[in-house]
């Protein structure tokens, strides 16, 4: 069995499907990144709908399967969907969302039309355009990788020398406009970019997940820090360690699809991310959230005390729980905490007292509205 | 002496509607100036257009003599707190030290002297202890002080702030108008978008009102009065008793 994983891991093959997830892990971590904070997810998910009949008439219109044409068809039609959704939001009272679903459904459906009529020519079976429907990392050969790390290089240059102009256009677009950034410029180069991000990735991971290899890594990175540059390297980690790992479950014999496999491990990363991170995860949040009401249910319980045996003028005379049930809503549980921290003490089980530190602490609550414990 | 600011027969729209019908401004050197006017009467619209972020329909902007485009470095524009997203993964010195993007050029970073300018103008603004935070865990006035902040760091000498007080308290609005004060003593010219004309005497010297049309525009004592306010805000705003108004100024 070791033998065997470990023949695995150096086999040629694999070798290739991981060099090349894991160029699409980065290239989709980084703009993913992007895509997140200009809300442009769901744009993503257009676009590589959008791809799938550039495929097919791609391969239509060239006869050949190869990738470079293919990938080329899905770029164009990429970006016919992008300028499709523009002008319908700029023509038409449409509002952006409603443009996208349009575009996504139009033009993947089209798609879809297209891959049945070519599946019904003969000798086109073999051409496997169904594969970028939800990807088959098993077909990248040593050719793709090599179109792949092109692209993926050039984003990565494209990234460090406009790193500034990225991160502006991100955060502050208007601010950026009266700097002098050409926005107009940097929008097309970007929205082409996460194109690119999303053509490179269609043959591993297929039109319909796609867009979760841009968004999934993106988010589960925006977790764990507040720096932006910080997050885009961690979202391109993020990226890989999906695309490495998921093509390895699929071509472990699982059987599963490369695509479906990716994502699910992206997202599995996204799910601990959303959970385990400190400061903005569900985790920290969720023991803050209880410990403060926590303190505030035993700082109301000795406030109400303190009043009561205000009223009755003598501190540490002793009253019935029953009082504190009447009005005040009663939680046993928390006096029995306020027992144990030693500031009440029961009387006969069915009335209870303060003790000098129990009353000193209601009164500096009520006083300096400050209660720790 | 060129005026700071001179907009000649400035229009913008909105798709049909316009939103500024043929504005004629001249603002001089040195002044701390107020635009006032009602809910849509295109007070932001005036300082997007005047930096081209909306496209007029027509009209020219003169700062100094110069177009926008000839010479940006004059002009730092302070857009409203609520136009970006204050959850975006940056730190406070962060975004000050955008304010020297512009003046870097193509693939420059920002190096030791930004820096070091960045921490004045946020030490100026009072923030000094809060450089490293990320900006979400900021309070309003405190997000509209980064703001201020990445302004001062552009070193411009025509400041255009949009609803700068919007959502502050009164303590960072104290702060913020000392600090507009202090650039008017420097020299510098400084338009601020304003909705409290509670305040309008005792901030600023001079007020433009505006409504679509400019209705008025010059020194605060001359022409913040209550016919100019009837002009600008018709009948949806009640007046203030004229008492009222002579007794504002601090």
């Amino acid at each position: 069995m070791e033998n065997a994983i470990t023949e695995f891991f150096t086999n040629h093959t694999f070798l290739i499907i991981a060099a090349g997830t894991s160029i699409l892990g980065i290239v989709s971590g980084m703009l993913g990144s992007f895509a997140m904070l200009r809300r442009q997810s769901l744009f993503g998910d257009a676009i590589s709908h959008a791809a799938l009949p550039g495929i097919v008439l791609a391969f239509l219109i060239s006869g050949s399967r190869d990738s470079l044409w293919l990938l080329s068809g899905a770029a164009i039609f990429g970006w016919l969907a992008t300028l499709f959704i523009l002008s319908v939001v700029n023509n038409t009272r449409i509002k952006s969302d409603s443009a996208l679903g349009i575009a996504l459904s139009v033009f993947f459906g089209f798609g879809i039309v297209l891959l049945t009529y070519v599946q019904k020519i003969p000798d086109s079976q073999q051409a496997g355009l169904d594969r970028f429907i939800f990807g088959q990392a098993a077909t990248l050969v040593k050719r793709d990788v090599i179109i792949m790390s092109v692209v993926g290089v050039v984003i990565l240059i494209c990234m460090l020398l406009f790193w500034k102009e990225f991160k502006i256009m991100a955060f502050d677009p208007d601010f950026a406009a009266t700097i002098g950034v050409k926005t107009r410029f940097f929008n097309v180069f970007l929205t082409s970019m996460i194109v690119a991000a999303i053509v490179i990735g269609l043959q591993a991971v297929g039109v319909v997940l796609m867009s979760a290899m841009l968004i999934a890594p993106a988010a589960a990175a925006r977790q764990w820090t507040n720096k932006l540059g910080m997050m885009v390297f961690l979202s391109a980690l993020f990226g890989v360690i999906s695309g490495v790992g998921g093509s390895a479950i699929s071509s472990l014999g699982t059987r599963i699809s490369t695509g479906p496999s990716i994502i699910l491990t992206a997202v599995l990363i996204g799910a601990i991310s959303f959970v385990l991170a400190p400061e903005r995860g569900l985790m920290v949040k969720w023991i803050r959230d209880y410990q403060n009401r926590y303190k505030l249910e035993l700082q109301k319980i000795l406030d109400d005390m303190l009043e009561i045996s205000l009223q009755h003028g003598e501190p540490y005379h002793p009253h019935s729980l029953a009082i504190l049930n009447h009005t005040r809503g009663f939680n046993k549980k928390r006096i029995l905490d306020l027992v144990n921290y030693g500031y009440i003490e029961l009387v006969q089980g069915n009335e209870w007292k303060f003790t000098l530190k129990g009353y000193q602490k209601a009164q500096e609550s009520t006083t300096s509205n400050k209660f720790e414990l | 002496m060129k005026p700071a600011i001179e907009i000649f027969d400035l229009t913008a729209a909105y798709k049909y509607k316009p939103v500024l019908w043929d504005i004629d401004l001249t603002i001089p050197e040195g002044v701390l100036m107020a635009v006032i006017g009602p809910n849509g009467a295109g007070k932001s619209t005036l300082l997007k257009a005047m930096l081209g972020i909306i496209k007029p329909v027509a009209g020219t902007v003169r700062f100094f003599g110069y177009s926008y485009e000839e010479n940006r470095k004059l002009v730092a524009y302070v857009p409203q707190k609520g136009s970006v997203d204050w959850d975006f993964p940056t730190t406070v010195i962060d975004v000050v030290m955008m304010g020297s993007y512009g003046r870097l050029g193509w693939f420059k970073r920002p190096g030791r002297k930004e820096k070091k300018q960045a921490y004045e103008a946020i030490e100026k603004v009072g923030l000094i202890d809060y450089t490293r935070r990320q900006i979400s865990q900021l309070s309003g006035g405190q997000q509209q002080r980064v703001f201020l902040a990445r302004a001062l760091m552009q070193e411009a000498e025509i400041f255009l702030l949009d609803e700068p007080f919007q959502g502050v308290d009164v303590t960072t609005e104290k702060s913020i108008i000392k600090i507009l004060k202090d650039l008017r003593s420097q020299g510098k010219t400084v338009v601020v978008v304003h909705h409290d004309l509670q305040t309008v005497e005792s901030y600023f010297d001079r007020v433009a009102l505006l409504n679509i049309r400019l209705m008025a525009s010059g020194a605060v004592s001359e022409v913040f009065n209550p016919a100019n306010l009837e002009r600008t805000y018709g009948g949806n705003i009640k007046l203030f008793p004229e008492s009222q108004l002579n007794t504002q100024s601090v």
